[in-house]
């Protein structure tokens, strides 16, 4: 990593915790709102992915702006509760390609009532090739113990139960029809997205 | 309403037992069929909210042995798959719906 630094000031509620030479030097992409929730510094890293893709806000944006459908709102609320509460959010989601699973933490830390830092952190040693889809039905790669199959019932993906961590990957061919020893589930995500989003305390 | 939320997915268990609390139910949960039988045994419930497939035990199967001694226990099975269980158990279908489901309770 490394990276032209960011040319914005940086945020002096993030002193002496943190320093803008610290955020240069590391994988995540991080971003720092103000109170607001406009983006008002981010690091070097954030820009990399930024400059080429134009995917992520910009500083002097909101950064909600960069996000769009019902995730804007689930977001707002979450953003909105770790001001009001201080207390850090983390999830963690994949950014996967067909051939190959790539874990990432997101990390949302709170400086009430001056604002937050966010990060993006890919999982270190956790990118892995994705699992070939069965091409025979009895294939017992993605069964439990007990003899069954454990399915999102939202967003369909399997749960891996060859890794002691939380993982679940696509398997194509279960994604329209499940199979016949499917338990279906709910994974972390799909959790505090349906479910948790409007009721927390 | 004392409510018996059962599932072998740690996640769907412990995820509808946090949002029925914090809708005001009293919710106790099991992860599968036998554990659920020796609950249902001890204290005194109103619902039974099983997922149909469990090891051991499907929810269909642990209805059955519940309402021997239960049989005015009130039941409802939660899946993924198609409609399942006798017509007079009410059925959640998977994905849940968390508004219908609180409806099916009688919020």
């Amino acid at each position: 990593m490394g990276g032209i630094p960011s040319v914005h000031p940086f945020p002096a509620f993030l002193e002496p915790t943190f320093s803008a030479e610290m955020l240069a030097r590391v994988d995540s992409t991080i971003a720092v709102l103000d109170a607001a929730g406009i983006i008002v510094w981010v690091n070097p890293a954030w820009e990399d992915v930024e400059r080429p893709h134009r995917i992520l806000s910009l500083v002097n944006t909101a950064y909600l702006d960069g996000i769009a459908g019902p995730l804007r709102a689930y977001f707002e609320e979450v953003l909105t509760e770790a001001m009001t509460t201080g207390e850090i959010y983390e999830q963690t989601y994949d950014c996967s390609s067909p051939t190959t699973i790539r874990p990432y933490q997101m990390r949302v830390l709170p400086f009430p009532p001056h604002g937050m830092m966010i990060e993006h952190t890919p999982i270190a040693g956790a990118a892995t090739p994705a699992p070939a889809d069965p091409e025979d039905p009895s294939d017992t790669r993605f069964l439990t113990p007990a003899g069954l199959i454990v399915q999102c019932s939202n967003c369909r993906r399997i749960r891996d139960p060859n890794v002691d961590s939380e993982r679940w990957v696509w398997v194509s061919r279960w994604v329209a029809r499940s199979h016949p020893r499917t338990s279906h589930g709910i994974c972390t995500p799909c959790l505090g997205f349906y479910w948790r989003r409007g009721r927390r305390r | 309403m004392h409510i018996l939320v059962v599932d072998d997915d740690a996640n769907s268990r412990d995820g509808l037992a946090e949002l029925l609390t914090f809708e005001g139910y009293v919710v106790d949960t099991c992860a599968d069929g036998p554990a659920a039988l020796a609950r249902l045994g001890e204290s005194s419930f109103d619902v039974l909210l099983t997922d149909y497939v469990m090891p051991e035990m499907t929810g269909v199967e642990l209805i059955d042995a519940a309402r021997v001694t239960t049989p005015t226990l009130r039941c409802l099975i939660m899946s993924g798959h198609a409609r399942v269980g006798p017509a007079d158990i009410v059925w959640v279908p998977k994905p849940i719906d968390v508004e219908r489901l609180l409806l099916a309770l009688g919020r």
